[in-house]
């Protein structure tokens, strides 16, 4: 008996060798198509044993991933250098950064992400990105950003990430149900969205004015109400960087929500979306005025099933308020992480990402989800009319930030890691479920604030 | 007529019990085999109006899906033979023999057990990049058993504690060893207790998705829950296509389930020893 379980148990061993002498994945060539430039021939510059370690945030559609993965196995062949590759879930990429900047092994060498100044901000003050500026300087020399990304990207006059498109916010209206009630002009307002919306609302067939959600963790709640909060000046932050939040037009911005949600003008469902919940209820045709990325328009071109609804939208900027109209900057960018071994790599790398003629093309298949962000391309005509404008217009126009209008560092540093917690999302929330008043609401972000802020001193 | 009354009753009951625990099972299977259209359709439809096949094709044809599959197999398989391997003579051990701090033992077992992964998932990380196993199933194979072998560790003690001493005894006093009491005794009498351990052994590591996002970036080296995680791209979700992946992901366990479940009968040791 003892020699058979002592025979078992070395089996099981020898078992797990063997799978652990297949399984490794460190070297080049066994990451099969995600390691590019394995196909070069050996007599080429791939012998000089450059690696590079490339991770790059999914985006909405697998023709325009296939093509980011092209491109990259393109400069993989081209430049000799050995680019491990992967694309990951937006959701996914976070949490593995974070894991692998912690254990200080396995960190890739540039990565692509959205809300690319948020996250670095988050880091603050160990940010684990090199400073780009002379990079991002090269690259504006010889193709002009636009303005506002090129100030938006930075953070105290440093670049830690090569912008590289614009993603956006805009209003989508179901034109026909406006045009029932008579309404032919669309409303360029908040004030004007919120009458509209109370118009056309018909809960008791199951058909509401506005799409704007506040689940607790709705990230389109978060961004669209801090929009309409700013236009209308009321903010979250002040400008050196305490809380704002305890305002009477924030407050009265508050209140307004609530009402509309209990008159029912908002979906009585919308205290339970997450980020999906206003695609969801535009895409049912049960909301006539709804605020979401450009996502929302692919979908409806993507299905036959939407066919009505797509002929009866129309999708416009998002409105201004009484005060401005500020909207939202949502830049995405190439970071060459400090651990980066040969920074040189990384940024042909990156420029050759930015090559003006795939560039262009490429957001093409990308539009109108994603905008690009040269001042030339307001002379492309794919970029002058319809969606694909408004999408360029939003990149060119947009200067909001999380934490807007707050100007110092700490201020910034503030914000981002308290947006991280939807904090405008749940304050809505508490307040339309009852759990709080509004000045219970306003007080507890107020101390929330102040409790992230004295973490950071 | 009171009786089968009681019996139309309980029917009722068991029925109705039935409906609500297979109903999520339902929805997913009816998700699956819709368009996105139909899905976020404002009326929910109990069967698809145009059933399709799409979502499963796509996961199967154009995804890494069955390649992930098979890492999960490999990993929970791995994982559960050496959890129970492990767990086995641990559990014996504090149910049956007695040293000084057993219970303290045995409650240290349970701690490890609730330590909940968010804590660990970076030390385990560090751990498993140190040894050179990071982005690789076999990184997995080292850290799932921080929570498989508590758990089975755990459930088995009552198990062993269960069955009659007397038994032990008997074979002491016919020359038995410790060693051959345990393994060729005990072991045959824990069976059902084992085998449903392992299921849900298998289970935890089959569907386990935060270290395994955390340590696999490789595609080829990853397990289902990381594909269906990665289908969803932003705040579009492909349910049909998430329901698919789900649907295929249940198949294995309830083949398991099934397959073992004639070993699950209790009772092995009952009449064992006399009043």
């Amino acid at each position: 008996m003892k020699k058979r379980l002592v025979s078992i148990l070395l089996m099981v061993a020898l078992l797990v060798s063997l799978s652990a002498c297949g399984g490794g994945k460190d070297n080049a060539g066994q990451t099969g198509e995600n390691t590019g430039g394995s196909n070069t021939s050996q007599g080429e510059s791939k012998t000089q044993g450059k690696q590079l370690t490339v991770w790059l945030e999914k985006v909405f559609s697998d023709d325009a991933n296939a093509e980011l993965q092209k491109r990259v196995q393109q400069f993989a062949d081209e430049s000799g250098i050995d680019v491990k590759f992967e694309l990951l879930a937006a959701t996914d990429f976070v949490p593995k950064l974070n894991a692998a900047i912690e254990a200080g092994t396995n960190v890739p060498d540039v990565t692509l992400t959205s809300g690319a100044i948020t996250r670095v901000l988050n880091y603050y003050p160990n940010i684990p990105n090199l400073d780009v500026t002379g990079l991002v300087d090269e690259i504006h020399a010889n193709r002009p950003y636009f303005e506002s990304i090129r100030e938006g990207s930075k953070i105290e006059g440093v670049n830690y990430f090569v912008p590289f498109y614009s993603s956006s916010t805009l209003m989508f209206i179901r034109k026909d149900k406006l045009e029932e009630k008579g309404i032919t002009k669309y409303p360029t307002t908040w004030e004007e969205v919120f009458e509209v919306a109370e118009a056309v609302s018909d809960p008791k067939n199951g058909f509401y004015g506005l799409g704007i959600g506040c689940g607790p963790t709705d990230e389109d709640c978060e961004n669209t109400f801090r929009m309409i909060m700013w236009n209308n000046g009321a903010y979250v932050f002040n400008e050196d960087g305490t809380a704002a939040i305890n305002s009477e037009k924030a407050k009265e911005l508050i209140k307004k929500y609530a009402e509309m949600y209990g008159k029912e003008i908002i979906p009585p469902s919308a205290s339970t979306w997450d980020p999906g919940g206003n695609n969801s209820t535009y895409l049912m045709g049960e909301s006539a005025i709804v605020f979401n990325a450009p996502t929302l328009y692919n979908a409806l071109k993507g299905d036959e099933a939407y066919k009505e609804i797509l002929e009866n939208t129309v999708a416009l900027a998002p409105p201004a308020g009484t005060d401005n109209s500020v909207v939202m900057e949502f830049i995405s960018g190439f970071a060459i992480m400090n651990t980066c071994k040969d920074v040189e790599s990384a940024e042909s790398f990156i420029k050759y990402m930015l090559d003006a003629e795939w560039y262009d093309e490429y957001f093409k298949i990308t539009a109108p989800v994603f905008a690009p962000i040269f001042q030339d391309v307001e002379n492309d005509e794919f970029w002058a009319e319809g969606i694909n404008q408004q999408v360029v217009n939003y990149a060119k126009n947009a200067s909001g930030y999380y934490g807007y209008p707050v100007k110092s560092i700490e201020g910034r540093v503030t914000a981002a890691k308290h947006y991280f917690t939807y904090p405008v999302a749940e304050l809505l929330n508490s307040v339309v479920t009852g759990t709080k008043t509004v000045d219970e609401a306003v007080e507890k972000m107020e101390a929330d604030i102040k409790q992230i802020s004295s973490e950071i001193k | 007529m009171q009786n089968k009354l009681v019996t139309i009753l309980h029917r009722i009951t068991v029925a109705l019990f039935l409906i609500i625990a297979l109903f999520p099972i339902y929805w997913m299977l009816n998700t699956s085999l819709k368009t996105q259209g139909e899905v976020y359709s404002k009326i929910p439809t109990f069967l698809p109006k145009n059933p399709t096949l799409n979502n499963f094709k796509y996961l199967i044809f154009e995804t890494p899906f069955m390649n992930a599959l098979k890492n999960s197999f490999l990993v929970a398989l791995v994982v559960t033979v050496l959890s129970i391997i492990i767990a086995y003579p641990t559990a014996y051990s504090i149910s049956r023999l007695k040293f000084k701090g057993r219970n303290t033992f045995a409650k240290v077992i349970l701690f490890c057990y609730l330590l909940p992964s968010s804590v660990l998932y970076i030390p385990l990380y560090i751990f498993v990049s140190r040894v050179g196993l990071s982005d690789n199933i076999m990184g997995l194979m080292l850290i799932y058993p921080t929570f498989t072998l508590p758990y089975v560790a755990w459930i088995l003690i009552p198990h062993i504690s269960s069955i009659p001493y007397d038994i032990e005894e008997a074979a002491l006093v016919d020359g038995c060893s410790k060693f051959k009491i345990m393994y060729q005794i005990i072991f045959p009498l824990t069976i059902p207790g084992v085998i449903s351990t392992a299921i849900f052994a298998f289970a935890m590591c089959w569907g386990e998705y935060l270290y395994a996002l955390v340590n696999i970036t490789d595609t080829q080296a990853k397990t289902f829950p990381l594909i269906i995680a990665g289908l969803i791209y932003g705040d579009l979700y492909p349910w049909g296509q998430i329901m698919a992946g789900s649907i295929i992901g249940c198949i294995p366990i309830l083949i398991i389930y099934i397959a073992s479940s004639r070993f699950l009968t209790g009772g092995a040791t009952a009449g064992g020893v006399k009043g």
